[in-house]
């Protein structure tokens, strides 16, 4: 793929620093202003995807992959077959495989939609 | 022909309340998802009087909430009861033209969560708020059913198969909802004879004043028959927190102190593994919600902004189902 500059996260920064700095102070109506305040917190979010995606999906395919033993299948494919097999029982509620595959996906997420979330805090915490 | 809300609002005041009441300050509150608010005064020679104006909006939602005639006939029915929530002034008809809708009093006190739980001034309301929310769950718990509209009855598995029926209409599965369906069918509980439930009983629906604690319930539009631990579970549902998940009731309080207020207030004995039941379902109801309000709009309109961010609070919902499936939430 061709380079492309400014690169997509640098154009994000650049809008979102307009928005900010620039349209958030004149802004007086209460309700204009909370909604900016949500759309800045949006493009943080595709920031930190841009940034944090590639290798978690990376890691999660292998991590799912090993959890369905499946060598083959996107991962749209290998989400919905976990679904299937949990909905119709092959799994225990307290599976420790499966609870840890999906407390790092969703840590994933939420590295992605909200970093000061407070279980992911917690969680973090925790781990080190 | 009067169109403006103003003017329409003016029209129902002097046919609901007098002649001799103008309508001023009229002002939209940021309201629900299920209802539009304005704030607005009326003042007359002898008085002016502060109230609010809660409407249907248009649009579909998720909760297929009561109607407001119902849901004013419901508030007005837990005033009676001693529940603190505010009266209603008058209930709109046809010809108001406004709409299904209802006016109340506007009553003092401050909602917005994180001020509650943050502001030094609200030290002292914090102390008793969670023996307050078990008094006033007492309260509701014990209405006298006859007092009240036919309302819908949701027992635990009439509320279970609801959301996996919009689960299920949602494009895409996601994992950890499967597993909190299959934990919340094999713990299913058994159903008892049904009693009122609030339905929305959480931090950011309680007024609270600095001194005194909660003095208003707000939000009744959710209102319905079922569990009366439903309420208590939704309370401590962590989304409810905060930030402040190290205290489990609406970032206040302790589950323990929370069941002692509520039995010493005659609601009965809480069983904890029910109100947990209630708090998972809770989680994933939020969670529900939360995808069905950023899903894409079949007419193809786009999404607003504030629809379209919901949607990334989902994982939330997972990783707080998560530590609840696991075993692992904290007290």
């Amino acid at each position: 793929m061709a380079a492309y500059h400014p690169t997509a996260a640098e154009l994000l920064e650049a809008v979102r620093g307009f928005l900010g700095e620039e349209i958030q102070p004149a802004l007086t109506d209460h309700n204009l202003s909370f909604k900016l305040r949500i759309a800045l917190n949006v493009i943080k979010i595709v920031e930190r995807e841009l940034q944090l995606e590639p290798q978690f999906a990376q890691q999660e395919l292998t991590s799912l992959r090993n959890l369905l033993d499946r060598e083959e299948g996107s991962p749209e494919e290998l989400n919905t077959d976990l679904c299937v097999r949990i909905s119709r029982g092959d799994f225990d509620n307290d599976d420790s495989a499966l609870l840890d595959h999906l407390e790092r996906a969703a840590l994933h997420k939420l590295a992605i939609d909200n970093p000061s979330y407070s279980t992911y805090q917690r969680l973090l915490a925790t781990e080190e | 022909m009067v169109t403006t809300l103003q003017g329409k609002l003016q029209r129902a005041v002097h046919r609901h309340i007098d002649r001799e009441q103008t309508v001023c300050d009229l002002r939209p509150l940021t309201g629900g998802a299920a209802s539009a608010t304005w704030q607005f005064d009326t003042t007359s020679n002898t008085d002016t009087r502060e109230l609010i104006l809660r409407t249907a909006p248009g649009g579909a939602t998720v909760a297929t909430g009561l109607d407001k005639t119902t849901e004013a006939q419901v508030q007005s029915a837990a005033v009676d009861a001693g529940v603190p929530a505010a009266r209603v002034v008058f209930v709109l008809d046809q010809d108001d033209e406004l709409g299904s809708g209802y006016v109340m009093e506007r009553l003092p006190g401050e909602s917005i969560p994180r001020k509650i739980l943050r502001d030094e001034r609200f030290g002292s309301a914090r102390q008793v708020m969670t023996a307050q929310c078990g008094e006033i769950l007492a309260r509701i718990h014990a209405m006298d059913l006859n007092a009240l509209p036919p309302l819908p009855d949701l027992s635990a598995p009439a509320q279970l198969s609801r959301y996996e029926e919009i689960y299920r209409s949602l494009v895409e599965p996601l994992p950890t909802f499967e597993l909190a369906f299959r934990w919340l069918d094999k713990h299913c509980p058994p159903t008892l004879p049904p009693r009122l439930v609030h339905g929305d009983f959480r931090n950011g629906n309680f007024l609270v004043d600095p001194s005194s604690g909660i003095t208003t319930v707000l939000d009744w539009e959710l209102a319905h028959l079922g569990d009366p631990l439903e309420d208590l579970g939704w309370l401590c549902v962590n989304s409810w927190r905060f930030g402040h998940s190290e205290q489990a009731v609406g970032g206040f309080g302790q589950r323990e102190a929370l069941f002692a207020a509520y039995e010493n207030a005659g609601g009965g004995a809480v069983d904890p593994r029910r109100v947990r039941f209630w708090e998972l379902f809770g989680v994933l109801k939020w969670g529900i919600f939360c995808l069905y309000m950023s899903a894409a709009d079949p007419a193809g309109n786009a999404r607003s902004v504030e629809r379209a961010a919901i949607g990334r609070r989902v994982s939330e919902t997972e990783i707080d189902l998560l530590q609840l499936l696991n075993d692992r939430a904290e007290s």
